[in-house]
């Protein structure tokens, strides 16, 4: 019931609207709130935590056993024993690089699910409701309303990828004895960001690209999946049919492993081997993010001036 | 509209759109000085398509146009005018999961407005298009009244002064579409707020409008306030006549005199357009031996005048 004090009135604005500010930045946190209403997709970022605790563990044992310490206090009662010999031996041969590597590569298609989750309605759906028209009626660039739709969708795709990373390495980095893995091993924690950065640049931006392309998120969804697993498959295949390790080029997961294995400098990723040209590799996975943003402006060319 | 002292608020000179082989807009030229205009037209006049070119929504094949001072087809000019200018669109574009006080907010702060200043602007318009509690709930779970008069809050937040109504009671029942009237009337009266207005239903224009321009094929096939436009055709009497009124009749028939309506002693009738007053239908009276007890001038109806607009031969 309405309060019979109750007026519809209107009362004009008396402050000042901003001439230029960063505008993508509503946009943005008003995406992110959308995407975090949904509970139950969440789920998509359970994997990533696991396994960001079951490396963090590994990663923690290996400091612990080197310095000699049980990494599992009241399992045993500390006193020297074969286990604390084969641990050492251990603590040894794990590093801590292997271990991102590791988990980078096992999360690789973890964090694809969480981006086209969350990435392929963000475009579709504007222009499937309208909604575009609301936004363009808005002092908003398309360089706005692009980097209010893509910075969330690193955002998120950054919680399966580069934040487990930075979890690993810190917990690498208090567990080390006197900093070491900082001070021996720093350049890990560099290339890890770099790998992570690369790795949702490039993802985000073809699911981004093909949600602009797509009527409906769900199309855009099937879409992105079945690019992502049919190039790979098809790289993966001539690959091995005509033993030219260069048709991996295809695959955009196995650029981001030959782009891993380059800047980790090493030549196998899990089981998979990463010999090619890594200069062809940067040039396609290069060429992929360009086309996917010239598609995007495009696109969003579209939504602004063809109503 | 045209009156050469005041700065237009949407000046358009020979604006051309084409969707394929259909012809959206033809040439049109306006001149829109302020005040509540209403854009009246049948599905297909060019309406929703001189919307969008004037934001910038849509770009013309030919010809220019300023809005607010600004010029949609310059980056600057876009983001300019759209500072200026609130949109009301036809379809049904809100974003679902985002409630009402959300989705005006987040427009407010793409507005231009600071996070305070857009929270506290979106509770106001929300207040004042009757949005009370429920705008707390998702907007998908809104009737369709309710969602027009979201559609209308969102175009107010920034507080523009010229805002743009594409059909803005599409869809209402009857007490919705009253509400949404009088919102829209209050805003172009009280609140001093320039309107464009556009709709294909003329009492609405009539309600809220004092100028009209009536869109055909692309076209204005006529323009000018609703009050001289209905006037202008203001030789329609309404008369009570005392007497038998057969001989008269008979009389006005050979006098070239329509009547429109009978109704007993009461005829609603029209003269030749070369009779500048009511002497002849005295004289005419008298000789049938009948007495005038009463008689008023009736001003066209908005409906009468566009439906003589639109029946009018498109220009060359």
């Amino acid at each position: 019931m309405k309060a019979s004090t109750h007026t519809e009135i209107y009362r004009p604005f008396r402050g000042t609207l901003a001439a230029r500010r960063s505008r993508w930045k509503p946009l943005a946190l008003s995406t992110l709130r959308g995407a975090l209403r949904k509970k139950l997709p969440l789920l998509l970022f359970a994997p990533p935590a696991i396994a960001t605790v079951i490396f963090s563990f590994v990663v923690y044992a290996k400091f612990a056993l080197e310095a000699g310490t049980n990494p599992l206090p009241g399992t045993e009662d500390g006193r020297a024993s074969p286990m604390a010999a084969v641990g050492g031996m251990a603590g040894n041969l794990i590093e801590v690089r292997t271990q991102i590597i590791g988990f980078h590569a096992a999360m690789d298609f973890f964090v694809l699910l969480i981006v086209a989750w969350y990435g392929s309605g963000l475009i579709a759906e504007d222009a499937r409701r309208k909604a575009h028209l609301l936004y363009f009626a808005r002092p908003l660039t398309r360089l706005d309303y692009l980097l209010g739709k893509w910075l969330p969708l690193v955002l998120m795709g950054a919680c399966g990828t580069l934040l487990p990373g930075l979890v690993i390495c810190s917990v690498a980095a208090f567990a080390s004895p006197n900093w070491s893995f900082v001070t021996q091993e720093g350049d890990t924690i560099l290339k890890m960001i770099a790998y992570s950065l690369v790795s949702l640049v490039v993802q985000t931006s073809i699911v981004l690209a093909i949600s602009s392309l797509a009527q409906r998120k769900t199309h855009a969804l099937a879409v992105s999946l079945g690019c992502f697993a049919l190039l790979g498959g098809l790289g993966s295949m001539l690959a091995r049919l005509v033993h030219e390790p260069a048709w991996n080029l295809l695959s955009v997961f196995g650029c981001l492993r030959r782009v891993s294995a380059g800047l980790f400098d090493v030549q196998r990723i899990l089981h998979f081997r990463a010999n090619w040209s890594l200069a062809a590799t940067w040039f396609v996975l290069a060429g992929w993010v360009l086309v996917a943003w010239v598609v995007l402006f495009w696109r969003t060319r579209r939504l602004e001036q063809n109503g | 509209m045209t009156s050469a002292s005041a700065a237009p608020v949407i000046e358009i000179h020979e604006l051309s759109k084409s969707y394929g082989r259909v012809r959206a807009l033809d040439k049109l030229s306006l001149r829109v000085e302020g005040g509540a205009v209403g854009l009246l037209g049948p599905n297909g006049a060019g309406k929703t398509t001189l919307i969008k070119l004037l934001l910038g929504l849509l770009v013309p094949d030919s010809g220019s146009a300023r809005i607010a001072g600004a010029d949609p087809r310059s980056a600057q000019g876009r983001l300019d005018l759209r500072r200026a200018v609130g949109y009301m669109p036809e379809s049904d574009c809100l974003i679902p999961g985002m409630s009402a006080i959300e989705l005006v907010a987040t427009l407010g702060e793409l507005s231009g407005l600071s996070h305070a200043d857009a929270m506290t602007r979106a509770h106001e318009v929300l207040d004042y298009v009757g949005l009370d509690e429920a705008r707390y709930r998702d907007s998908e779970q809104y009737s369709t009244g309710m969602k027009q008069r979201l559609k209308l809050a969102q175009a107010l937040v920034h507080d523009p002064a010229l805002l743009l109504l594409d059909e803005p009671t599409n869809g209402l029942d009857p007490k919705g579409r009253k509400h949404m009237l009088e919102l829209v009337a209050d805003l172009g009266t009280a609140q001093g707020k320039s309107l464009l207005v556009c709709s294909h239903l003329l009492p609405d224009i009539e309600r809220t409008c004092a100028r009209v321009v009536v869109l055909k094929a692309g076209h204005a096939v006529l323009e000018g306030s609703i009050a001289e436009l209905t006037h202008t055709r203001g030789r329609r009497l309404r008369a009570h006549f005392a007497g038998a009124l057969e001989p008269l009749d008979a009389l006005l028939e050979q006098a070239g005199v329509a009547v429109e309506s009978r109704n007993g002693n009461a005829r609603v009738l029209v003269l030749p357009e070369s009779e500048g007053d009511a002497d002849s239908l005295f004289a005419l009276c008298h000789r049938a031996g009948v007495r005038i007890e009463s008689l008023s001038q009736l001003r066209s109806s908005l409906e009468q005048v566009f439906l003589e607009g639109i029946a009018r031969e498109e220009p060359a």
